[in-house]
């Protein structure tokens, strides 16, 4: 992937690197045109993963624009203007496991009101995907960005910045396009998420306990090399066991993927829960094995940390994942 | 906010003459009035300069005595113990790791000259720190051990033996000439006087390792480049090059050969202020994890509601509880066996001190303290005062503190990204910043599992019979 660099912004600059072009040009964002189907997930995992052993920023911008195509698709929603960015959770704590209807924006005559909380930008900004009530129902709303009715409240990300994070506030916004969308329709969109930035996760923490590796092979201390360290030989090999593990179930829950059955979404929220953990503690181990050097920014670890550790929230982390997958299978 | 003394506490450790609880006090007030206003924005200014200075930050803790705190009240500073500098250290960093390490790593720097009573250097460079300090002049101090090839080699004297070094003092007439280079060092840019610690010969470093305090301006030392770091990002650290640096006699702290003993003391005395500092920091995460939770709205009531918030919480707590004691019990071990007898009884040594100080500051006064049979005297009398098996027990469980409550630490503030969810992530959350902030606590001041080797030789071992 060398045209493409290892981003890591500062979110209140403007980006001077069309990311969408450059993932155009190594056709990553095609996996969804051309008629791809849920039943492509494997293979889009695998795409999104070697983007992710270079950059998961940009590993996981394609996952949110390749499982926001996918889940316009599934509820019947076309997008002219390109990919939308995904607004899904209110100012308020968001509860699918026990109840529905949990959106808080409200479309009513009067157009699309409410304030979207940490929404994926992804630097492509409008159109909007918003998910809102309507009456006794749930809709998914497409918003322009009129300048006049859409608000955008930039929010710095602790990593995979490329993301570009914001509240987006709607004050009676007029959507050009309005489909309603079932409790199904959107755990489908949750769990194609969840696998995808797991599958963000595990890679680039795999790639950061390569480099550990690497430097232990030229690191000396304490009379040798460390990795003739027990500690050093622990920490790469019990992390690269727990991503295995994760990246197993990640694929297996790709494969066969079907939205809408509870069993396969609440498979998908188990290994997304299993990858965040064990991105989360290879990440922090391979700085360790750097030492010092792993904190600074020269070897890139501390990134691919600070990468996998967001990643292990979005679109949810761990815990709320469970108990949601909990509720489906009971 | 929640109330710190609502939410856990300090127990029998506690000074019985109320002074830690007069610093705590104090560092209260600081936290709430110099460092919570700022801590995000320091953050964020220094993501992009990280040659920025917070000196004004420096000058408002001279206002509260922050500068002088460990200094023995015989020299004018507030004769704070270990453990009063640990529990200090946990309220600044709850608010601010970055800030609280400026100071963290300043009483590093102090605690090498007063540890190894250099006395020389308690009449010229901390009675200078001490009365500029009342002007509002910050004088900054940092300690220089960590080289590019050598971290945890050179924390202790069996991995030194074959630490692959690159810094030497090599003796001339009249001083030492100092060549080389040190990584990693807190405070290293903006520090007036810099602890500097290496070989004097590369085949005997145990014999030759030596101390030497280096003032900023010394020609042939520099300390241009700063590090980008992930977190702890208030406090730079630094790259120091030494090019034939001379250093004179007069600035050498002990002599040559008794610097591991003296690193060994230093590091009893200050690994339980680093697990302070992880535990402050996780402190800070769990405090506006509270804070969130309470104020989050989750149906018809908050996010506090959630049987799996309360119970992760009650985990944080447990975490946060129990290194806190672990650290007090570490600095209270160090204070009552290793400083007490150092000390002596203070009742009769102090006044005698302060009544000597304005002869000891005269010429040929320091001339002799800065002799190197004076220096040698002195080593000898540190040596004799404290007992090793104690300073072993206190560096085993200074070190046992230092990895217990960095790695508790770590698990709070992943608890508390965890809790927040996708708002965890968020900048503005703070979360983040814990999580950044935490891990390097699991690295300086040896890696935690240098001070897991740390426990089992010093401690551990002993007690096994074949």
């Amino acid at each position: 992937m060398p045209s493409i660099p290892a981003l890591d912004l500062d979110p209140d600059a403007e980006g001077d690197i069309d990311l969408s072009s450059l993932l155009e040009e190594v056709g990553i964002l095609g996996l969804c045109r051309g008629g791809s189907e849920f039943s492509d997930l494997p293979s889009i995992l695998s795409a999104v993963s070697r983007l992710s052993e270079y950059c998961a920023g940009i590993g996981a911008y394609a996952s949110y624009r390749l499982a926001a195509d996918l889940f316009l698709k599934l509820a019947g929603m076309d997008c002219p203007a390109g990919t939308p960015a995904l607004c899904i959770f209110d100012d308020e704590e968001f509860d699918l496991s026990s109840r529905w209807i949990p959106f808080k924006a409200v479309l009513s005559e009067n157009g699309l009101t409410g304030r979207k909380k940490s929404v994926v930008l992804g630097g492509y900004g409008g159109p909007y995907a918003v998910l809102a009530r309507d009456g006794n129902h749930s809709v998914l709303c497409l918003v322009e960005d009129d300048g006049d009715t859409v608000s955008v409240e930039g929010a710095g990300l602790l990593g995979a910045r490329v993301l570009r994070v914001a509240d987006v506030a709607f004050s009676r916004a007029q959507p050009s396009s309005v489909r309603p969308v079932s409790r199904d329709q959107v755990l489908a969109l949750f769990s194609v998420l969840s696998l995808l930035t797991g599958a963000c996760a595990c890679a680039t923490a795999a790639k950061s306990l390569d480099i550990a590796r690497e430097y232990a092979r030229e690191r000396y201390q304490g009379g040798g090399l460390i990795e003739g360290h027990d500690a050093i030989k622990l920490m790469i090999e019990g992390n690269r066991a727990a991503l295995a593990a994760a990246c197993a179930a990640l694929l297996g829950s790709s494969e066969p993927f079907a939205p809408g059955n509870a069993e396969s979404m609440a498979a998908c929220f188990r290994a997304k829960a299993a990858a965040s953990a064990a991105a989360v503690n290879a990440g922090l181990d391979a700085i360790q094995v750097l030492g010092g050097y792993g904190y600074m920014r020269d070897y890139g670890v501390e990134k691919r940390f600070r990468d996998a550790a967001t990643l292990s929230v979005l679109p949810l982390d761990g815990t709320r994942l469970l108990l949601i997958g909990n509720t489906l299978t009971d | 906010m929640t109330a710190p003394s609502q939410t856990f506490g300090y127990g029998r450790y506690l000074d019985r003459n109320g002074r830690t609880e007069r610093l705590l006090r104090k560092a209260r007030e600081f936290r709430s009035r110099f460092i919570d206003p700022v801590a995000h924005e320091l953050d964020r200014e220094m993501l992009f300069d990280p040659h920025y200075n917070a000196h004004d930050i420096l000058v408002r803790g001279c206002e509260y005595g922050l500068m002088s705190m460990p200094v023995p009240s015989f020299l004018g500073g507030g004769d704070a113990s270990i453990l009063d500098c640990a529990v200090v250290l946990e309220e600044l960093c709850a608010g601010c790791a970055g800030i609280a390490n400026l100071f963290g790593a300043h009483y590093l720097g102090l605690s090498c000259v007063l540890l190894g009573l250099s006395f020389n250097q308690f009449d010229t460079v901390i009675r200078e720190m001490v009365e500029k300090e009342k002007r509002g002049e910050p004088v900054v101090f940092a300690a220089a051990v960590t080289e590019p090839m050598a971290g945890t080699d050179v924390e202790d004297e069996d991995f030194l033996r074959t630490a692959r070094l690159m810094t030497f003092a090599e003796k001339v007439s009249g001083g030492y000439l100092l060549n080389g280079s040190k990584v990693f060092i807190s405070n290293g840019s903006i520090a007036k006087y810099t602890v500097v610690s290496c070989a004097a010969e590369r085949s005997r470093p145990v014999q030759t390792w030596s101390s030497f305090l280096v003032a900023a301006g010394t020609k042939g030392f520099s300390a241009d480049k700063v590090e980008l770091k992930m977190g702890m990002r208030a406090c730079h650290a630094a790259v120091l090059a030494f090019e034939d640096c001379f250093v004179p006699d007069s600035c050498e702290m002990g002599i040559a050969g008794s610097s591991t003993y003296l690193t060994e003391v230093v590091l009893a005395a200050s690994r339980a202020p680093v697990a302070a500092i992880a535990t402050g920091i996780a402190r800070g995460a769990y405090e506006r994890t509270l804070d969130y939770c309470r104020n989050r709205r989750c149906g018809s009531g908050r996010l506090l509601d959630r049987q799996w918030v309360q119970l992760a919480l009650a985990d944080m707590f447990a975490m946060l509880q129990t290194a806190r004691d672990t650290y007090l019990h570490a600095g209270y071990l160090f204070d009552t066996g290793v400083m007490e007898p150092l000390m002596g009884n203070r009742r009769l040594s102090d006044p005698v001190l302060e009544l000597f100080a304005p002869l000891r500051r005269t010429a040929p006064a320091l001339k002799v303290t800065a002799s190197r049979a004076f220096r040698k005297s002195v080593s000898d009398f540190v040596r004799l005062k404290i007992d090793d098996g104690m300073k072993d027990r206190s560096l085993a469980f200074s070190s046992m503190a230092k990895f217990s409550c960095s790695d508790l630490a770590v698990r709070v503030c992943l608890k508390a990204l965890e809790i927040l969810g996708p708002a965890g992530a968020e900048e503005r959350n703070f979360v983040e910043k814990s999580l950044r902030d935490v891990k390097l606590a699991q690295i300086y001041e040896g890696t935690n599992q240098l001070n897991r080797h740390v426990l089992y030789k010093k401690h551990i071992k002993g007690g096994i019979r074949d």
